[in-house]
């Protein structure tokens, strides 16, 4: 009754008046502010931690690896990452010590007289660096994680083809670079820690700070402050800003905050992982691939944290959208000595997306084929099996999308008139067009959502609220809004009933992360399973089968007709009535991690995607001037904020593609303020038309599958074929700008 | 310390403050009006816009002692009592043009310096009036589209 209805944010008035309070909007009496001592160099022993005797640090709260309670390190996949780091560095910037004063301003004159002292190594820096050292002696190079998939034979494939085609891409960092830098705040209450913050994963947040505090977990309590934005930067990161600002907490005795500044966020926090893909395909004439041998490497940065489950995703993206009888894929993070880069919307598969939608248009363009033909002749369908062996035997939709996406954008004339438009001296600008057609699978990979268990609940209170309680965040993309028209649907019921607040653990199962465009696929069907054992409850306490209707609950039998409100003050008059599910796994989903074969995902959200620009062949600026995209998302709970999902997530993808550049330079990101650090403006976007196509997943409330990350997929891939179109050049990194392209026509001796 | 009195939201205000205090940290720490952001403390996000004096000003960028008795300030806190700024405020949300909220106040403001001064505007000028303020969840035409809503133009 409220499915596909385009009801207002549940929080949107207090966000449009500036009422909402994110961390940094709130005080407590005697909180102090926590600052981050740091390691100056990329990688090395530390030395001493000097602090000047000419200052009085009496007042300052200061803690070293000495200071901590438990034990010295943050818990994500693997133990590996320091707290704060003791005997050996590994990254520059990483944090050694901590210390909070009264206020900013005397943190950060006390940071100014602490000296970190280091006895250099030689760090391995920069994705060049990690490619050239692999190339000439692999073995120097340690690994996180290495996958493979192997499917068919690979040398009957290249025997058989009439063509080989092979390249290399290269992808860059991307800071995700959330409006609300990351913050968090911790006090004490009753011998527990309460951790507040800018967080994505409570339940990643809690065991993290109790190992290092030396606490129980039901000692620490996660409570989600409103989120400005996260898109997987505060997936892992606010685990050890939590874990910081607790044992600064735990020696003051006092409340301590840190908020990172703009410059302090960019230059230590969570990045996409910059990639290289090596691909070699084996094509028959019209276009057929018949193999693909692929080397993948992501620098991992300096620890684990969650590059294996990152590069696990990308290398199960990396064949794209396409039927490939052989395949091998080696995959691999490599370890480096940079700030570990980490979870960001896509997790993986957009660089390998890139790789595999650029390296179509290769072929096309290296065979003298149509991309949109390449593509239909490779495209998965209903019966297809995937790299993985994964049968997909129902709901492939790419076919549609792409038939839907080439009619809007009137691709194939468009395309025809571009590649022979005249390049003359006195043509400025070349117009391009180019496509991409992209997958994003729901939930965790493989057999995650299995060993998660993840539990949701909702509660009915006796004036005849619903609560719905879970550990899933809303960072802007609208659970506390989804949620209550899913529950409000499932039972029948008003929707202003229906309440979802911010997640809070002494409150709230763990229903798992708000990662892996799971929250409202997963943990939206665990809570249509607790509406569904609430209306057994009902029929239980009236002993007979009930319906209900627009809130009334109609007993089938005797004809009463109960208000909602009226029902749920008997059935839950002396305490509130609580019902908890958890997650029931499809049995059918088996998934081999150690050869990689079998269902990595239950489920798939298709794109296509065509982007419109205009190259000035004299300053090689690219305007983007139109972008169609069409996605089968299953349902769209709510279309206006499915759309807003899609629409900012393409554009965050048009920036990953078209500008936003982080290099290093002596282990430093060189980009790392907004003046330097370029995302797109109001200025920088071309005309959006967004199609959705809806065939329902039944396993997903309402066919509803996740939408959240599919559109970081397809545009930079697409945006690169425009470019390609226009030019005639094959660019094979991102981001694309001018000077990119300056360094590509140089290369060729065009300028 | 330097004392002034302002008119804040159309209430006049005393205040102390010392002397390198940048607006706004004076609007937040001083007067507890939060709904002013800081997102880079640089000048590119235009998360801290406010009006002053009828001028689209950054609150990260305005010293706050430079600017005398008598100032007029018009925060997001503000902007709610006016007929514009509730259209507005309406518009954004009808528009879906809100997901994290924490460009919002600056993109409220922003659109009320456009739409207080220009009768006529098209997706060009909003465009333009726009480009001091990041968004980082939307993509952007959803605010085009509030803005427009707002003006009476949809």
């Amino acid at each position: 009754m409220y499915i596909g209805k385009n009801i207002d944010r549940t929080d949107g008035w207090d966000k449009v008046t500036g009422k909402i309070k994110f961390i940094a909007d709130i005080q407590m009496p005697d909180m102090l502010f926590g600052l981050t001592v740091r390691s100056p160099v990329s990688k090395g022993k530390l030395k001493e931690i000097k602090f000047d005797k000419n200052f009085d640090f009496s007042d300052i709260t200061v803690v070293t690896a000495k200071d901590i309670k438990g034990e010295n390190y943050i818990h994500i996949i693997k133990d590996d990452m320091p707290c704060l780091a003791s005997g050996q560095i590994e990254y520059l910037g990483e944090p050694v010590a901590l210390i909070a004063a009264k206020n900013i301003r005397k943190a950060y004159e006390a940071l100014r007289h602490i000296k970190v002292e280091v006895e250099e190594e030689t760090p391995l820096l920069g994705l060049e660096e990690i490619v050239k050292t692999y190339k000439r002696e692999p073995h120097s190079l340690t690994y996180f994680y290495q996958p493979q998939i192997n499917k068919g034979n690979i040398k009957e494939g290249f025997d058989e083809a009439s063509y080989i085609v092979e390249a290399e891409f290269y992808t860059g960092f991307q800071e995700h670079l959330y409006l609300e830098p990351q913050g968090m705040m911790t006090y004490q209450k009753n011998g527990k820690f309460y951790c507040v913050g800018s967080l994505q994963c409570p339940y990643y947040v809690r065991p993290a700070v109790a190992k290092v505090t030396g606490k129980k977990e039901d000692d620490i309590v996660i409570i989600q402050a409103p989120t400005g934005g996260a898109f997987g930067g505060k997936e892992d990161y606010p685990s050890l800003l939590a874990a910081h600002t607790a044992l600064l907490c735990q020696k003051s005795g006092k409340p301590v905050m840190m908020i990172y500044d703009r410059e302090e966020d960019i230059s230590f926090t969570t990045k996409r992982h910059p990639s290289y893909v090596h691909h070699k395909a084996g094509v028959m004439k019209d276009g057929k691939i018949l193999v693909l041998e692929s080397t993948i490497l992501f620098d991992a940065g300096a620890y684990v944290t969650l590059s294996p489950v990152v590069l696990s995703r990308g290398t199960l993206h990396a064949c794209s959208v396409y039927s490939i009888p052989n395949v091998r894929i080696t995959a691999k993070a490599v370890k480096s000595n940079i700030p570990p880069p980490g979870a960001f919307r896509g997790f993986g598969a957009p660089q390998t997306l890139f790789a595999m939608e650029a390296f179509i248009d290769t072929i096309a363009h290296r065979l003298k084929l149509s991309p949109y033909e390449v593509r239909r002749k490779n495209l998965l369908k209903t019966g297809s099996e995937m790299a993985t062996g994964q049968q997909l035997t129902e709901g492939v939709a790419i076919d549609r999308c792409l038939d839907r996406l080439i009619s809007i954008s009137d691709f194939k004339k468009k395309f025809e008139i571009y590649r022979k438009q005249s390049k003359s001296r006195e043509t400025e600008i070349l117009k391009g067009i180019g496509i991409a057609t992209v997958l994003h699978g729901g939930s965790f990979t493989g057999s995650g959502e299995l060993m998660l268990k993840s539990k949701a609940a909702i509660q009915l209170n006796p004036d005849g609220t619903l609560e719905i309680l879970i550990a899933n965040t809303d960072m802007g993309q609208g659970v506390q809004t989804i949620f209550p028209q899913i529950a409000a649907s499932k039972l029948n019921i008003p929707i202003e009933l229906v309440k979802c607040p911010l997640p809070d653990t002494s409150r709230v199962p763990n229903s798992g992360p708000t990662v892996a465009s799971r929250t409202t696929m997963i943990v939206g069907r665990i809570i249509t399973l607790c509406c569904d054992e609430l209306l057994n409850l009902f029929e239980k306490h009236y002993k007979e089968k009930i319906k209900i209707d627009n809130g009334i609950l109609l007993l089938t039998k005797s004809k009463k007709r109960i208000p909602f409100r009226k029902a749920a003050s008997e059935i839950a008059s002396k305490k509130p009535l609580y019902i908890e599910k958890q997650y029931d796994f499809p049995p059918e989903q088996v998934w081999d991690e150690q050869n990689y074969k079998g269902t990595a995902y239950p489920v798939y959200s298709w794109g296509a995607i065509a982007i419109e620009v205009e190259v000035n062949k004299y300053t090689f600026e690219i305007r983007p001037v139109n972008l169609y995209t069409v996605y089968e998302i299953g349902r769209a709970i709510n279309p206006k904020s499915a759309i807003g999902q899609l629409e900012g997530g393409s554009i965050q993808a048009l920036g990953y593609g078209l500008m936003e550049k982080c290099e290093l330079k002596n282990g430093k990101f060189f980009q790392n303020r907004l003046q330097t650090y370029i995302i797109p403006t109001s200025e920088d976007m071309p005309e959006i038309k967004t199609e959705i196509i809806e065939v329902p997943y039944p396993r997903g409330p309402f066919g509803a599958k996740g939408l959240g990350e599919l559109p970081h997929n397809g545009v930079a891939p697409a945006l690169r074929n425009a470019v390609l179109n226009a030019l005639g050049i094959e660019i094979n990194e991102i981001p694309i700008n001018p000077e990119t392209i300056l360094k590509y026509m140089k290369n060729r001796g065009l300028v | 310390m330097i004392k002034r009195k302002w008119q804040i939201n159309g209430k006049v205000h005393n205040i102390q403050f010392e002397e390198e205090s940048r607006l706004l940290d004076v609007l937040r720490d001083r007067l507890g009006l939060t709904g002013t952001k800081e997102g880079c403390g640089e000048g590119e996000c235009g998360a801290c816009s406010v009006i002053i004096d009828g001028e689209l000003k950054l609150g990260c960028l305005q010293l706050a002692a430079v600017l005398s008795d008598g100032t007029d300030i018009l925060t997001i806190e503000g902007v709610e009592k006016t007929a514009l700024g509730k259209r507005i405020q309406k518009s954004f949300l009808e528009s879906n043009a809100v997901q994290c909220g924490f460009c919002t106040p600056g993109m409220v403001m922003a659109t009320y310096y456009l739409l207080s001064n220009n009768k006529n505007i098209d997706r060009r000028t909003i465009k333009t009036a726009l480009s001091g303020n990041l968004c980082r969840c939307t993509g952007y035409r959803s605010i085009f589209e509030a803005v427009e809503l707002a003006s009476g133009r949809k």
